[in-house]
């Protein structure tokens, strides 16, 4: 009798590829573990999947039946749901999650000693990850490793039990355990063993509430976090592979395209002037406004989000039981100025 | 290593050391206090631990700690505290010399694991 898979039984590493996109760190074929986190998710919440599609060969053959095809392109993804942001707990320290922001932002965070770890955009930077899916109860089952690893689009959700975030992403490709030997050389990444998992790996901080006591959000200097039921910040990064080159199935790069950043808000509808304002805002033709979403309280253990440059879409009004909703639609933010890229910002502090 | 834990929580999982208050002692082995502590690529330690003579270089004391503790966690310390507290954080970064533990090895351990 076969010995059944657990989703209880997996964990998931992120790592910085620091030979480029289409390689695992490696020493002579064999992965390198160093600067690789364990990444704290519930089960279920992690997806992925390869796109490896046979392409058909529809020539005649006199009957209605088709003949074999030959393996088309080949491409992968992954998606990460309700992944618990969890500051370090230790001020001016990066948190567990550093790989994904730094995908994102294309840049390290900046470091100010026992204060702050702030990420800002930076057009300069590419940093694919690898992400390692190791069965830490039986390596006979199968595991999976993504290489060429970037984050597409980042959903941040406040007011849930935690503060999480979802996260798109496309993958070179991902290769299993079981059919290891199975893989061409260059979708193992210039591995010849699948990854061993790291022993004792460590993790830093505790989860925090996706709401509470002295948690703000700020438009347009009016606080709004008293009336606000769902708040969510999404970063759509504009990373797109480099797909269709002669010489190979696999995608070869990952490469920037625009990134939009962008807050969506529901909040209780009331006459307010803070919501007054927000409401003229929004009625306003052209007009732009500043944003903060900061979640903790302690010391070590707070993220801020700031956004230039919103520009508030037209808002609408929906009941809701006894309640009236304000619904702030999908809001871009934007640079404060031409050559700048501080669409946003996010510090840990 | 005897070291001193400086963060909320942290742990070095599949081992007994769990970290889950400021001050917190514990004696870890040294190759295992070797990889924790070694500063990162991301340009500090790993885990949020100081060596015993770094913590002593703060001028935290047990006692001064266990006072501060909710207080502390609070951000309603003394200002004397909160400054010993970032010095202490601030050594995260640049280690006491001579206190510091080498670059981190690739993981000795990197070999099957007990299943």
């Amino acid at each position: 009798m076969p010995n059944f898979n657990s989703p209880r039984s997996y964990r998931l590493f992120s790592q910085i590829q620091t030979a480029g996109y289409a390689a695992f760190n490696q020493t002579a074929g064999v992965w390198a573990n160093a600067a690789s986190k364990l990444i704290r998710i519930d089960q279920g919440s992690m997806g992925g999947g390869r796109n490896a599609p046979y392409s058909r060969f529809p020539i005649l053959t006199g009957n209605r039946s088709e003949v074999v095809g030959i393996r088309g392109r080949k491409n992968a993804t992954w998606s990460i749901r309700g992944l618990p942001i969890i500051p370090s707990g230790a001020a001016g320290t990066v948190p567990d999650t550093d790989h994904f922001f730094q995908s994102m932002f294309g840049a390290t965070a900046v470091l100010v000693a026992s204060t702050s770890a702030t990420y800002n955009f930076s057009d300069n930077g590419n940093f694919p990850l690898s992400l390692l899916y190791f069965n830490h109860q039986s390596t006979a089952l199968s595991q999976f490793a993504y290489w060429g690893c970037g984050v597409t689009r980042c959903r941040i959700n406040y007011n849930g039990p935690f503060l999480t975030m979802d996260l798109d992403g496309f993958a070179g490709y991902e290769i299993d355990s079981t059919g290891f030997a199975a893989f061409d050389a260059q979708a193992l990444a210039s591995l010849t063993a699948f990854p061993i998992e790291p022993s004792s790996p460590t993790v830093a901080g505790q989860p925090i509430q996706g709401f509470g006591t002295g948690y703000t959000c700020t438009l347009h200097s009016q606080t709004v976090e008293l009336k606000a039921r769902a708040v969510s910040v999404t970063i759509e990064t504009g990373w797109e592979q480099v797909s269709d080159v002669y010489g190979s199935p696999y995608s070869i790069a990952m490469v920037g395209n625009t990134r939009r950043v962008s807050i969506d808000l529901q909040a209780l509808d009331d006459d307010s002037s803070a919501l007054n304002t927000l409401k003229t805002d929004c009625d306003t033709d052209g007009s732009s406004i500043t944003g903060s979403v900061v979640a903790g309280t302690v010391a070590g253990s707070i993220m801020t989000v700031s956004l230039n440059s919103i520009q508030p879409s037209a808002f609408n009004l929906r009941d809701q039981g006894a309640t009236v909703n304000f619904e702030l639609p999908t809001s871009y933010a934007h640079a404060t100025a031409l050559g700048l890229t501080n669409d946003a910002i996010i510090a840990f502090s | 290593m005897k070291v001193v834990f400086i963060g909320t929580e942290s742990s070095i999982m599949d081992t007994p050391y769990s970290f889950n208050r400021f001050g917190q002692r514990a004696e870890l082995p040294d190759s295992l206090a070797e990889r924790v502590m070694a500063v990162g690529p991301n340009g500090h330690r790993d885990m949020a631990l100081l060596t015993e003579d770094e913590y002593a270089s703060t001028g935290l004391t047990d006692a001064e700690v266990k006072a501060n503790y909710y207080l502390f966690a609070q951000n309603r310390s003394t200002s004397d505290h909160v400054e010993k507290r970032k010095a202490a954080l601030a050594l995260l970064h640049n280690p006491v010399s001579g206190a510091t533990v080498p670059a981190a090895p690739e993981q000795a351990e990197n070999s099957e694991h007990d299943q």
